[in-house]
């Protein structure tokens, strides 16, 4: 894809030192150099904030890292969401004082297409019937972008992997790529136009509220569609395959090491408000009162919530021993940081059910430390075919790609055996029969699907430390 | 008006947008069944549409005898995207502080004490 090199420079009467000092102060110098960050190391991840209302109503975050500082001189940030590209910002320093700042921003044909999709512009993908198109719905701004950074990027390796070696029945595939933003209106509008595309497959990696939307549309249509995160299930149609892991076999993996931990069994339930959240606290309570544990609060907060300390408040006021956290993404990543700021990480044990790799980097070392957590993935997985994935990533997408986690490499694994399905069947309903007897050595162990709304994996418990996760059992 | 405003402009409007996604699923269309397929607003409004949709260069016409032909022009929307992220890139640069006001002493404390060696390093 071409690059396009962009540039903007400007004279500023402050010393060069004075300048590098205003990143990542919040000063309100830019939204570039209100940068937020926990320090100016390379490989720290970095949020962006872009100039609200630039691209519609829901506020857009660069999410990315830095790659490169020299004091007073250079920072450079790579970032992959909702676009790859990246921003170098040097800082000259003018003999007669002073001194100039110039920022230069590589992108790729990824970022205008992104732009003009958001700002109404029909995308529209002709048809060539060359390829074996599939279509990939992920989120790429909002509240769930934070833990779907790597998403798009495992999807491409295991396109580009099958179709090394010979694609589909001869052709090779093609991943079509929507964004719903988080937002369920947006996942239907977008799964129609990756129907229209000629996608013969959708696989979601989104919100079971943006999935409930999308379910009627790609099944309506006669096209297999495989939910790849973890979900909180539920029958559906014949096309319809939900494959992440279940809140119940999550909650039971974990709940007794987390409340041995706490020394006691009061819980409280905490999620965002929508289909997923509520059928995990479900399960929880069904888990958890078996196991004669004390509900003590079963609390919703809109997508989206940034404010949480209300309810640090009422979690201590309660008196918990232990917090389930089911909330997501950003919202995961701003709950964690205020507990810990407010200084409430030791007073209780949290597990969280999606804090995966990418959004506990956010959360940070220090706020995360310690929460447990529970997936069928870990980019820790000490097993052969794993080992070689995050090899291949690591050579395909550089050391400073997000990590992989669960909620990006079931994307992975969907592609993979999606593919297997395809090139034995060649209709949809015959890929879909194929898909609900799927099975496979995947870089998680070994998944076996059980019908068409579950798939059986081993679940590992973790618990976050600096760097990333420390697995438990398994 | 700069021209990716006004692009972006003609895509606010809901029956803009309507026509172009008309325009995206055929490639070409004559403007008298543009405006037979957009119902619900007359003939007029949608010839102002068509014209406003021209001028901020997101489709292009082609005249054939007494007819008009209106297609998508897929690089207007592209120029109009790179002129956008280019005025992102302008905001991207500090504003001057008021003189007399000290810089604020930012998280980024850690890396300009002591930890030069480790930042100087190349990444590629």
């Amino acid at each position: 894809m071409p690059e396009l090199v962009l540039a903007a420079t400007k004279d500023l009467p402050q010393s060069a030192e004075e300048v590098f000092a205003l990143f990542g102060a919040r000063s309100g110098a830019s939204w570039l150099f209100d940068v937020q960050c926990d320090s100016l190391r390379p490989g720290t991840p970095v949020t962006l904030t872009l100039p609200h209302g630039s691209l519609g109503e829901t506020p857009v975050h660069l999410l990315g890292r830095i790659r490169r500082v020299v004091p007073n001189k250079l920072v450079e940030i790579v970032h992959d969401q909702p676009w790859p590209g990246l921003l170098q910002i040097r800082i000259r320093a003018h003999r007669t004082g002073g001194s100039s700042v110039s920022i230069v921003g590589h992108v790729d044909d990824r970022a205008l297409r992104w732009v003009m999709q958001r700002r109404g512009w029909p995308l529209s993908t002709p048809c060539t019937g060359h390829t074996h198109r599939i279509g990939l719905l992920t989120s790429k701004i909002g509240s769930a972008a934070v833990y779907a950074i790597a998403t798009e990027y495992l999807a491409q390796l295991a396109v580009e992997e099958i179709n090394a070696d010979g694609g589909i029945g001869g052709r090779p595939i093609e991943l079509i790529v929507g964004d719903d933003g988080t937002d369920p209106g947006r996942a239907a509008l977008e799964a129609r136009r990756l129907l229209a595309a000629g996608c013969r497959a959708v696989i979601a990696s989104v919100t079971s509220a943006s999935f409930a939307a999308i379910e009627p549309i790609v099944a309506g249509a006669g096209r297999p569609l495989i939910h790849s995160v973890v979900n909180e299930g539920g029958a559906g149609p014949e096309l319809v395959l939900r494959w992440g892991e279940r809140p119940l076999h999550q909650v039971r993996t974990a709940a007794h090491a987390v409340m041995k931990n706490a020394g006691g069994r009061r819980w409280y339930l905490l999620g965002n408000d929508y289909q997923w959240p509520h059928g995990a606290h479900r399960a929880a309570t069904r888990v958890l009162t078996a196991a004669g544990c004390e509900i003590t609060r079963n609390r919703f907060v809109p997508i989206g919530t940034e404010d949480f300390a209300p309810l640090l408040e009422d979690i201590e006021r309660s008196g918990a021993d232990c917090v389930l956290s089911t909330l997501i993404g950003a919202d995961e990543v701003a709950f964690e940081r205020q507990a810990w700021e407010g200084g409430y990480r030791q007073r209780w044990e949290t597990l969280s059910l999606v804090l995966d790799e990418s959004t506990r980097e956010r959360v940070g070392d220090a706020a995360a430390r310690g929460i447990w957590t529970t997936f069928g993935y870990f980019e820790e997985l000490d097993t052969p075919e794993n080992r070689d994935l995050v090899a291949r990533y690591r050579e395909r997408y550089g050391e400073w790609a997000p990590p992989l986690s669960s909620l990006s490499e079931s994307v992975y694994e969907a592609v993979l055996l999606y593919a297997a399905a395809a090139r034995r069947e060649p209709d949809p309903s015959g890929i879909a029969q194929a898909l609900r007897a799927a099975r496979g050595r995947m870089p998680r162990g070994n998944v076996a699907a059980q019908g068409p709304h579950a798939m059986r994996q081993d679940m590992y418990l973790a618990r976050a430390v600096d760097g990333g996760f420390a697995i438990m059992t398994g | 008006m700069i021209p990716e405003q006004e692009a972006f402009d003609a895509l606010a409007d809901p029956t803009r947008r309507a026509i172009l996604d008309l325009l995206a699923t055929h490639d070409e269309l004559p403007a008298g069944e543009i405006a037979d397929r957009i119902g619900h607003v007359g003939r007029t409004a949608v010839s102002s549409h068509l014209r406003i949709l021209r001028k901020s260069g997101l489709i292009t016409e082609r005249r054939e005898g007494r007819y008009r032909y209106l297609s998508l022009q897929p690089d207007g929307p592209m120029r109009a995207a790179a002129a956008f992220l280019q005025g992102l890139l302008d905001s991207a640069l500090p504003s001057p502080l008021p003189s007399g006001t000290e810089p604020v002493v930012g998280s980024n404390g850690d890396a300009t004490s002591g930890t030069a060696a480790e930042d100087n390093r190349q990444t590629a």
